[in-house]
């Protein structure tokens, strides 16, 4: 599952720089913040997976659903004049670091036990 | 009931919130966001600004297509009547006069704008705007000096021409405008530039007491462009003979 | 199990796709701008509209123009009446034919008070900018034809103050100034003397400041000739 996270980014920022593609720049803020619920998502589930409460549905739709809303506040934000993306960026930020915590503590588990 | 109750209480919540939030956009439209914008969201402006300025250089074209139709038909109407070619010329003087025609000749290109740090309570401060006077006197002096054509951004300056602050613009002939403020003036580029930077004079007034930046370029060729109104006058009539 | 590592496997690389495609975009631009680029791009963009607004008139205006001259059966006399009459417009707006019409006087003159301890003597005397500021508020108020001491102002027209005299069009003139405008008398004649006016602020300086309206403003043409020694007809749009 890792690797497959790990591989599929890799291969996915590569195929970005290599193809020709964009979108109109007016919107990159907004895409920038999915981006973080999106990798927030991901990274979660990692943690599940190997926490073994790994739920495709679950994932899926949360991981949508993130992205959408991340967007949605930060444009939101944009036209109310408040910077309501900094809850975006706490809250998926947060949860990222949070969860590699504990992927980082499984993982070191297995292994230290495994020793 | 008690289970519709709490749902229908959130309904109108929702209803509530979402008033409010439409409510708060369409005040804030415009207000200042309070500090910083995506550039992203400037890249966007910029974008709209080029597409706008090349559908002003096509329409402009057009018009510039039907007048040398109009003034081709007049030429050749005209073709043998003495006093009816008269007029055409005469025509052309006045259009000039009248400051109606892109025109161009030697002269001077001015460059004023705000110095660099100008931030008052966060908000934004622009000197030159609210001592839009400056304009008007910088404007008298080059006609002292004898310009025959002035634009400021790109506006014609005519006898009727007005520099009024309305809301956070300064407006020329109803154009809003903003700075950096690049006047052009078409005249004895030498004259000109002379009269601008005498001591005490005007340049030396805005760099010192306001700290403007001002800057001159004389030039062999400047172009400015007509006065694009219609100029209709409903109350000035000829002198009944 | 498969199919799960798959669809994440899919969905990491539309990730990382879009990661590169806006890191290429963004480029590290700085995230932000100040409100002022945005500001005067609004400004300049509105500006660029309503200029665009008014090349439309124009445009409809030489349509017009255009089909009254196409007639081909048009005849000499109607042809020349048609072309005397654009002719008269043009020197109408351009300052060669005597005005009249409404519109309001307006007399401004130094002041004859006392000064104050210590009180700066330029107070009460008029400058070329306080001459200036209250012609800009005529035009801004819809004035049409405007002159000044009798000189008729035209887009080269200079007022230049030294000592005793004002000069106007070349020619010197003494004091008082007598500004004289053909326009919507009762909006002009309200913008002198409203509260927030200049007229007003010359009036609290203690000089004098006279506004009358009008039925019949006499405003002479400009009483040299309209040749131009710089400049000429450009064919290409100036900007």
């Amino acid at each position: 599952m890792i690797i497959a996270t790990i591989i599929g980014l890799a291969t996915g920022i590569f195929l970005g720089f290599a193809l020709n593609v964009s979108y109109p720049s007016e919107y990159s803020f907004y895409i920038t913040m999915a981006l973080l619920a999106a990798l927030d998502s991901i990274i979660g589930a990692g943690r599940a997976q190997l926490e073994g409460k790994f739920n495709m549905t679950i994932f899926t739709t949360g991981f949508f659903l993130n992205a959408l809303l991340a967007g949605v506040l930060a444009f939101l934000g944009d036209k109310l004049g408040v910077p309501l993306y900094y809850a975006a960026i706490l809250v998926f930020g947060g949860r990222l670091f949070q969860n590699l915590g504990v992927i980082r503590r499984i993982l070191l588990d297995k292994y230290i036990l495994r020793k | 009931m008690k289970k519709y109750g709490g749902i229908i209480l959130v309904g109108f919540l929702a209803l509530l919130i979402g008033l409010v939030i439409s409510i708060q956009i369409s005040t804030t439209q415009g207000a200042d966001p309070g500090g910083l914008i995506p550039l992203a969201k400037a890249q966007g402006y910029v974008a709209e600004l080029k597409k706008v300025r090349a559908d002003k250089e096509v329409i402009l074209e057009e018009l510039n297509a039907l007048e040398q139709q109009l003034e081709d038909i007049k030429k050749s109407k005209a073709e043998g009547d003495v006093v009816s070619e008269q007029m055409v010329a005469d025509l052309e003087k006045y259009k000039m006069a009248a400051g109606v025609l892109d025109v161009k000749g030697p002269g001077v290109e001015v460059t004023i704008d705000d110095p660099v740090v100008e931030v008052l309570d966060g908000e934004k401060y622009s000197v030159i705007m609210y001592n839009y006077e400056l304009l008007l006197g910088f404007v008298n002096k080059l006609k002292d000096a004898g310009a025959e054509a002035i634009s400021i951004n790109g506006q014609r300056i005519i006898t009727t021409t007005e520099i009024s602050l309305a809301g956070e613009n300064v407006n020329i002939n109803g154009v809003p405008t903003a700075p950096p403020y690049i006047i052009k003036a078409i005249g004895n580029p030498d004259t000109i530039e002379a009269t601008l930077t005498i001591r005490f004079g005007i340049v030396e007034q805005m760099k010192s007491r306001y700290s403007l930046s001002v800057e001159i370029i004389k030039s062999e060729e400047v172009s400015i462009p007509r006065y694009s109104n219609v100029i209709a006058y409903r109350y000035a009539k000829p002198v009944k003979e | 199990m498969k199919k799960n590592v798959i669809i994440i496997f899919v969905i990491c690389i539309i990730v990382g796709f879009f990661i590169s495609v806006s890191a290429k975009l963004v480029d590290g631009q700085h995230l932000f701008v100040s409100p002022n680029v945005i500001n005067d791009l609004q400004t300049t963009i509105a500006s660029e509209k309503t200029e665009i607004a008014s090349i439309y008139k124009l445009i409809d205006v030489q349509r017009q123009e255009l089909a009254k001259y196409k007639d081909t059966y048009i005849s000499d006399s109607t042809f020349s009446a048609q072309l005397s009459k654009e002719l008269e417009s043009y020197k109408i707006f351009g300052g060669a034919i005597d005005l009249e019409g409404e519109g309001v006087s307006v007399i401004i003159d130094d002041g004859t008070r006392e000064l104050l301890d210590g009180e700066d003597p330029n107070n009460v005397l008029v400058h070329d900018a306080d001459l200036l500021m209250v012609l800009n508020e005529l035009k801004a108020n819809g004035a049409e034809a405007i002159s000044v001491n009798g000189q008729r102002l035209v887009n080269s027209s200079e007022i230049a103050c030294s000592g005793y005299s004002v000069r106007i069009n070349r020619k010197f003139y003494a004091r008082p100034f007598r500004i004289e405008a053909i326009g919507d008398s009762k909006r002009m004649a309200a913008s002198m003397v409203a509260p927030e006016s200049y007229g007003a602020l010359l009036k609290e300086y203690g000089l004098t400041f006279e506004v009358k309206i009008s039925d019949n403003i006499k405003i002479p043409k400009f009483s040299e000739g309209f040749n131009y020694k710089y400049m000429v007809k450009s064919n290409k749009g100036g900007n």
